[in-house]
C-alpha cells in the first residue's frame, strides 16, 4: 500500500514570502491612455492628415490675420486701379506675379506700304482693342506683347507698341520704357526717328503721367523703386484681393462655423432624445427628418431669398428683414442649418441605439440617474467619435455650397465678400483678369481637400476597430 | 424587400407631397404681379383664368385647385413673366433636353471610367498604380466642380482655344455641339468618377481578401479568373445601385456648371424665373430639383438595402 500524500507535504516546507508588510500593486511606468488620448496618437500616425491640418491651421490664421497685412483695407477702392494683375515684391525678379500682363494675337496693325510688320498696335484700354484708321482687316498680324499693367495704369494711358517706321506721330510726349528694353530707363523719342523696338518686351507710358499718378496715390514719384503692388491683384472696382481673399475666407468659414454649431447642437439634441427614446416619439421624429431631409438647399435657399427680397421692397421693413440685410452670411447660414441638422441627427440617433442598451447605462439607471444624465454623461461622451468627424466635414460642406449659391446668384442682396463671390466675380472676367479667380480658388480647393484629408484621419482615430490594424 | 421598396416610394411621393404644399404656400403668400400685356392679351378671358387658378379664393382653395389641376391635367400654371401665356411645365421641358443631354453623357463616361480606374487601384493596391489613382480621387472629389470648369474654360477652351468658351446655342451644326458638350460634360464627370473609383476599389479589396476567392485560386482559376467571374461580379452587384443614386444626385447640382458655363438648361430657366418672380416656373422648377433629390435618395436607401438586408434606412429599429 503506498504512503498517504500527504505524508510527503509537510508543513515545515512552506514559508510565508512576506508576513507582516502589506502587498501593492507596482504603478504602471506609462501614463493612462483615455479616449481622446488615443484618437490623438492614431490620429498623429497618419501623415497626410497631420499635413492637411498644418495647412489648415495656416488657412485659418491666414483668414484671421491676412486682411491685416497690408495697408489697404477692406473698404478700400480706387476705380483707377481697376484689373491690375498681382504683383508680389520679391517674386518679380523671378518672373512670376510681376504685375505684368501678356496679351497675344493683338492684330491691329500694318498699312503694310508704308510700314513694317508689326507696326502699330493700340490698347486704348488694356482690355479691349481699338482699330487704328485706315487698319487693312485682311493683312493682320499677330503680336504677342507683355505689358507692365501697373506702370500702364498709373500713367492712365494708351499703350503703344510698334515698330519700323511707325512711331513719328505717337512721339511728341516722352515714354516711360522698361529697361529690357533699353538701355536707359528713361527714353525720350524726338519727332521723325526711326526706333526699332518691335523684337523687345516692351511697357511704354507716358512718363509724365506715370509720375503724377504716382504722387496722386501719394507715392514718392523721385523713388523709381516705389511702386504700389496688389499681391493678389485688383478687381473692377480696384480692391486689393488679398485683403479680400482672406476676409472673404474669413467669411466663408464663418459660415461653416454658423453652420456647423447649429448643427450640432440640433443635431444632438434632437438624435438624441429620438434614439434614446424610441417607440412612437422616434417613429414621429424620423418621419419629420425624413421630409426635411428631402428638401434641397436650393428650394430652401430660393424661397429665403423671395422672401429676404420682397421684406424689403415694402415701404417699412420690419426689423428682421433689416436685420438681415445688415447681416447676409447670417441668412445664408440659416438657408444652410434648415437642412443641415438632418444628417447629425441620424448619426447621433444610430450612436444611441447602439449605446443605450449597454450594461454601463443600465447600472447607471439602476443607480437612479435620470434619462439628461444618461443622454448626456454616460452615452453622448461615448458615442461622440464619429459625430466629430461629421460635424468636420460639414465646414467644408457649407463653404462649398455658399459658392455655388454665389455662382447662381441666388445670395441674398447685401454685399457678401466670401470665397464663393469672389469667384463668382471672377468666374464673369475669366478670360481679361484671371487672377481674380485664382487665389479664391486655390483656397477653396486646399479648404476642401485639406477638410477632408483631416476629417478621414479624425475618422479613422475615431475607430476603435481600426486599432492596431494600420 | 419589396415590400420595403413599395413603402419607401410611397413614403417618397408623400415627402414631395408635402414639401410642394409647403412651397406653394410659401409662395403663394408673397406678393405677386400680373404683367398688363398678359391681361390684355387678345382673345384672354381673365375670368375663366382666374376661376382655373382660384384667384377669387383664398391661398387654402388656391392650393386644392392647384394640386387636383396637377393631378388631373399635369398643368402646373402657366407662365407669366418670361413667356406669358405659356404652360409654365413646358417653359421647363423644353429646356430638359440639354441638361439631360449633358448628364446623360456625363455618366456615361464615369461608369466606365470609374469602375476601370476602381478596378485598377484595387488589383494594384499599395502600388504605385493605386498611390497614383488615390491622390487623384482625393483631389477631385475635393475639389468643386465649379472650380474645374473654371480651370477647364481658360486653359483648353480660351487659351488653347480647343473648345468654344461658352455653351453654343441649340442651332448650331452636331460638330460644334459636340465641341461645346465637352467642357460641361468633363466638369460634371470628375466628381462622379472619383466617387465611384474610390466605391469600387474599397468594394473590391474586400471582395478579393474573402474566402471565396481564396477558394477559387484553389481550385485552379488564375488571378484574371478569378477576378473576371467572381470578384468583380460580387462587387459590381451592390455597386450599381449606389451609383445610379448618386449620378442621378449630380442633375441636381448640375445647376451650377449650367449657370457658369451658359448652358440653357433647366438651371437656367429656373434662375431666369426667379429674377423675373415667375412663380409658376419656379414651383415647377422646384419639384423637379425636389423629385430628383428624392429619387436619388431612394434609389441608394435600396440599394444598400439589397447590398447588406440588414440595413433599412429609415426603418423602425
Amino acid at each position: 500500500m503506498r504512503v498517504a500524500d500527504e505524508s510527503l507535504i509537510r508543513r515545515e516546507d512552506f514559508q510565508f514570502t512576506q508576513k507582516d508588510e502589506r502587498i501593492f500593486d507596482t504603478s504602471f511606468e506609462t501614463k493612462p491612455i483615455g479616449y481622446f488620448k488615443d484618437a490623438l496618437i492614431r490620429f498623429r500616425k497618419n501623415k497626410s492628415s497631420v499635413f492637411a491640418f498644418f495647412i489648415l491651421m495656416f488657412i485659418i490664421l491666414m483668414a484671421i490675420a491676412g486682411p491685416y497685412f497690408n495697408q489697404y483695407e477692406v473698404e478700400y477702392a480706387n476705380a483707377s486701379l481697376a484689373y491690375l494683375p498681382p504683383r508680389v515684391p520679391g517674386l518679380a525678379e523671378l518672373g512670376i506675379f510681376d504685375g505684368q500682363q501678356d496679351y497675344h494675337a493683338v492684330p491691329y496693325a500694318t498699312l503694310e506700304e508704308n510700314y513694317d510688320l508689326n507696326s502699330i498696335v493700340w490698347m486704348s484700354e488694356p482690355y479691349q482693342q481699338v482699330t487704328v484708321e485706315g487698319t487693312k482687316e485682311t493683312s493682320r498680324t499677330v503680336v504677342d506683347i507683355t505689358v507692365d499693367v501697373y506702370v500702364n495704369r498709373f500713367g492712365n494711358r494708351d499703350i503703344f507698341v510698334f515698330g519700323g517706321e511707325a512711331l513719328a506721330e505717337y512721339m511728341a510726349k516722352p515714354y516711360y520704357i522698361s529697361h529690357e528694353v533699353l538701355e536707359e530707363e528713361l527714353w525720350e523719342p524726338r519727332p521723325g526717328e526711326i526706333y526699332d523696338v518691335s523684337t523687345y518686351r516692351v511697357t511704354i507710358s507716358y512718363l509724365g503721367e506715370y509720375y503724377s499718378g504716382l504722387a496722386a496715390l501719394g507715392y514718392d514719384v523721385k523713388d523709381d523703386s516705389v511702386v504700389p503692388s496688389f499681391w493678389f491683384g485688383t478687381n473692377g472696382s480696384g480692391v486689393d484681393l488679398f485683403t479680400h481673399t482672406w476676409f472673404g475666407c474669413r467669411t466663408s468659414l464663418l459660415i461653416g462655423l454658423y453652420v456647423m454649431l447649429v448643427t450640432l447642437s440640433v443635431g444632438i439634441i434632437w438624435g438624441s432624445v429620438s434614439g434614446y427614446y424610441g417607440g412612437t416619439v422616434d417613429i414621429v421624429m424620423e418621419r419629420m427628418v425624413e421630409i426635411i431631409g428631402g428638401i434641397p438647399w436650393l428650394v430652401t435657399m430660393t424661397l429665403i431669398k423671395m422672401y429676404a427680397d420682397s421684406s424689403l421692397r415694402v415701404e417699412n421693413p420690419s426689423a428682421m428683414a433689416l436685420f438681415f440685410k445688415d447681416n447676409p452670411t447670417l441668412l445664408i447660414a440659416l438657408a444652410l442649418v434648415i437642412t443641415s441638422w438632418i444628417g447629425t441627427a441620424g448619426g447621433v440617433r444610430t450612436q444611441f441605439y447602439r449605446y443605450k442598451g449597454r450594461e454601463y447605462v443600465l447600472a447607471s439607471r439602476t443607480l437612479g440617474a435620470r434619462d439628461r444624465r444618461l443622454i448626456f454623461k454616460h452615452i453622448l461622451p461615448n458615442a461622440i467619435g464619429p459625430i466629430i468627424t461629421a460635424s468636420v466635414l460639414i465646414i467644408p460642406g457649407a463653404i462649398f455650397t455658399e459658392s455655388a449659391i454665389a455662382f447662381l446668384g441666388l445670395g441674398p442682396s447685401g454685399t457678401i465678400i466670401s470665397i464663393g463671390t469672389l469667384l463668382s466675380e471672377g468666374q464673369a472676367v475669366l478670360t481679361t483678369a484671371p487672377h481674380m479667380v485664382l487665389f479664391p480658388a486655390i483656397i477653396i480647393s486646399l479648404l476642401m481637400i485639406t477638410f477632408n484629408l483631416f476629417g478621414n484621419g479624425l475618422r479613422d482615430a475615431f475607430n476603435p476597430s481600426l486599432r492596431g490594424v494600420e | 424587400m419589396l415590400r420595403y421598396a413599395i413603402k419607401r416610394i410611397l413614403l417618397g411621393f408623400m415627402t414631395l407631397f408635402i414639401i410642394l404644399s409647403i412651397v406653394f404656400i410659401l409662395v403663394k403668400m408673397l406678393p405677386t404681379v400680373i404683367p398688363i400685356e398678359y391681361l390684355t392679351q387678345e382673345g384672354f378671358d381673365p375670368v375663366a383664368w382666374a376661376r382655373k387658378y382660384g384667384w377669387d379664393q383664398p391661398v387654402f382653395g388656391q392650393y386644392l385647385l392647384w394640386i387636383l389641376n396637377v393631378i388631373r391635367e399635369w398643368d402646373w400654371g402657366i407662365s407669366m413673366h418670361m413667356r406669358p401665356g405659356v404652360e409654365a411645365f413646358r417653359v421647363l421641358s423644353e429646356n430638359l433636353a440639354t441638361t439631360m443631354r449633358i448628364n446623360i453623357f456625363a455618366f456615361l463616361i464615369s461608369m466606365p471610367l470609374g469602375f476601370l480606374f476602381g478596378i485598377i487601384a484595387a488589383l494594384n493596391k499599395n502600388k504605385w498604380p493605386d498611390y497614383i489613382i488615390s491622390f487623384f480621387v482625393i483631389f477631385f472629389i475635393s475639389i468643386p466642380n465649379f472650380v474645374v470648369v473654371t480651370l477647364l474654360m481658360y486653359f483648353p477652351a480660351y487659351k488653347w482655344g480647343w473648345f468654344p468658351i461658352q455653351f453654343p446655342p441649340s442651332n448650331v451644326a452636331a460638330i460644334e455641339m459636340a465641341r461645346g458638350m465637352v467642357i460641361p460634360v468633363m466638369a460634371l464627370s470628375f466628381g462622379p468618377i472619383a466617387t465611384l473609383t474610390r466605391y469600387t476599389r474599397a468594394e473590391l479589396t474586400e471582395v478579393l481578401t474573402s474566402e471565396f476567392l481564396l477558394l477559387a485560386r484553389t481550385k485552379g482559376l488564375n488571378q484574371r479568373q478569378c477576378v473576371m467571374r467572381h470578384a468583380l461580379r460580387n462587387s459590381m452587384v451592390p455597386l450599381i445601385g449606389i451609383v445610379i443614386g448618386n449620378l442621378i444626385g449630380i442633375i441636381g447640382g448640375s445647376i451650377v456648371i449650367e449657370q457658369i458655363y451658359g448652358v440653357v438648361g433647366v438651371g437656367q430657366i429656373f434662375l431666369r424665373a426667379i429674377s423675373q418672380l415667375d412663380y409658376n416656373v419656379i414651383m415647377v422648377s422646384l419639384a423637379f430639383y425636389t423629385g430628383i433629390g428624392l429619387i436619388s435618395t431612394l434609389i441608394i436607401d435600396l440599394s444598400y438595402g439589397i447590398v447588406d438586408p440588414r440595413i433599412r434606412m429609415g426603418a423602425r429599429k
